[in-house]
């Protein structure tokens, strides 16, 4: 006959009640599942608004009026998108004090031209007064964006040395971008005169306008000097131009909408997670305290063989643990597997930015909600359990 | 029917619709890729072929052992299920997996959404099947 261990006992006193067993682990799969989960979410989604306002760059950005929803579409998104400001545009914007760079860029929208492509937005950047994508590339490229290649988001297939087909036209990878959480990552930045070599190639295939004018640009990001606000030279610009089609949007704006949408989102998170967790202590306690209730007789003959009140502590303790961190294990796998499929669709459906933390910093939190998940289950049970090594021996085996 | 045979059996069907899903029951596109070679979804197509009829076969050999080593059987399916589901999906990059970008292919349109739902129902089934195992003591 096996010994009479506290974890055998432990063991087979889950398997009796298997339906209750199964609550229980239940309970605490479901809190270690929202709390890993809910973790990352809301830490991917910090960085990727973090991301955002280093990554921006410009502190205005120009762009025809009622095209500023596109604009966060291709920024957040990468949404391909086509549109031209006026051809006299950075002449007009010169007249404006406060101004200490302006950089112009060209849109390019790719089509589906074959049945394993994909649309993709090409940005043609004028590389000399460049101040977006010039710092991210400093570490990677020692030396200019030339004519006729090609620097690629981390999404975008390609490394360094092959080539991309556009409009019948290869152009080789020049560089790779590090993850921005942003629609960065599914662009590709060429030179403006390459942009509009790639729009004369695209005539082939439809009519492109930056083919007749290689010179038309899409927008205009502005670096203000220091100490000149950013919402006078927005508003500025709006007074003198919006009659003829030219909005500016202030970048801060832009960030600040991510923030106040990225606050109501950790609310919500951290109000979840708080619920799940006052569910599952309530569930467990209560559990305990039934499944303890029913075995008092039998603890009362344990006790009267020789168990120690410590040992009857330890055998409720054992089933907890047993019970909590298998329901740990499966919510953290479970919220893994859930953060690599559904987190970053769930951000660009909220049109929030999303950076997921590095492989360390997701092991580290993955212990940490198991760690938490198991005290849970553990504390909860605590209560019930001391009740039941408290009592006395002889009305414990009566039962009362 | 027992719990250990019952997950054992809902193992073999399900591993089995995933392991005919891609070929038989809703064809992957049968084009070659511009390059000349097959597209993504064929590499997706076998390797789903390839999980779902090693878990069938694992959860077979466990109904003919009577039960034994149910819970590795369902832990695998339980496996084999996010294969399934994240590297044809492109959160994991493998031998070349993943779905074509046109929504109108026959792998967008007929395999994706019956691999994902057999992926899914393999994995909600291992993961109760999980839980119910290892509180019954069959672990």
């Amino acid at each position: 006959m096996a010994p009479l261990s506290t974890f055998g006992l432990a063991k087979r006193n889950i398997g009796r009640r298997p339906w209750r067993s199964f609550c229980l682990v239940a309970a605490v799969l479901l809190f270690s599942f929202v709390l890993f989960a809910g973790t990352v979410l809301s830490l991917s989604l910090s960085r990727g608004a973090r991301s955002a306002a280093d990554r921006l760059g410009a502190d205005v950005m120009v762009v025809p009026a009622g095209f500023d929803p596109h604009i966060d579409s291709v920024i957040l998104a990468g949404k391909p998108s086509m549109f031209f400001l006026p051809s006299d545009i950075l002449d007009r914007l010169k007249t404006i004090d406060g101004i200490e760079r302006m950089s112009p860029q060209t849109f390019l929208a790719t089509v589906r031209a074959s049945c394993c492509s994909y649309p993709l937005q090409i940005i043609g950047v004028d590389y000399e007064t460049d101040f977006l994508v010039r710092p991210w590339l400093s570490e990677t490229m020692d030396r200019p964006l030339r004519d006729g290649e090609l620097i690629v988001g981390c999404k975008v297939n390609g490394e360094v040395g092959d080539s991309l087909h556009f409009f019948g036209i290869d152009l080789p990878v020049a560089a790779r971008l590090d993850q921005t959480g942003m629609g960065f990552d599914a662009m590709v930045f060429v030179t403006r005169k390459t942009a509009a070599d790639l729009a004369k190639a695209a005539e082939n295939i439809f009519r492109h306008p930056l083919s007749k004018d290689g010179s038309l640009i899409s927008t205009v990001m502005l670096r203000l000097k220091p100490g000149v606000d950013s919402t006078s030279v927005a508003r500025e610009i709006n007074r003198k131009m919006s009659d003829d089609g030219i909005y500016a949007l202030f970048s801060k704006k832009f960030v600040n909408a991510i923030g106040s949408s990225l606050a109501v989102v950790s609310w919500m998170i951290r109000g979840s997670v708080a619920l799940v967790w006052l569910f599952a202590v309530l569930v467990i306690a209560l559990l305990f305290a039934l499944s303890v209730n029913e075995r008092r007789s039998e603890m009362g003959i344990l006790r009267a063989l020789g168990a120690s009140r410590g040992k009857i502590l330890a055998l409720t303790g054992a089933e907890a643990l047993m019970i909590s961190l298998y329901g740990a294990v499966l919510g953290v796998a479970l919220g893994a597997v859930a953060t690599a499929a559904l987190l970053p669709k769930l951000a660009a459906a909220l049109k929030l930015p999303f950076l997921a933390p590095a492989w360390a910093t997701l092991a580290l939190l993955a212990l940490a909600s198991l760690g938490a998940a198991v005290v849970t289950g553990v504390a909860s049970a605590f209560v019930p359990a001391r009740k039941a090594a408290k009592s006395d021996i002889s009305a414990a085996m009566k039962g009362e | 029917m027992n719990m250990k045979r019952f997950f054992c059996t809902a193992n073999l069907l399900l591993g089995l619709a995933l392991a005919l899903a891609p070929f038989v029951l809703a064809p992957v596109c049968e084009a070659a890729a511009p390059h000349g070679g097959h597209m993504k979804c064929w590499y997706s197509a076998v390797l789903i072929t390839v999980v779902g009829a090693a878990s069938a076969m694992l959860s077979l050999l466990c109904l003919v052992r009577g039960g034994k080593g149910a819970f590795f059987a369902v832990l695998f399916g339980a496996a084999a299920a996010c294969v399934c589901w994240l590297v044809p999906e492109g959160v994991f990059s493998v031998g070349g997996a993943g779905w074509c970008a046109d929504t109108a292919h026959a792998c967008r349109e007929g395999t994706r959404p019956l691999v994902l739902k057999l992926a899914g129902a393999l994995g909600l089934t291992d993961l109760i099947g999980l839980v119910l195992l290892f509180v019954k003591g069959e672990r």
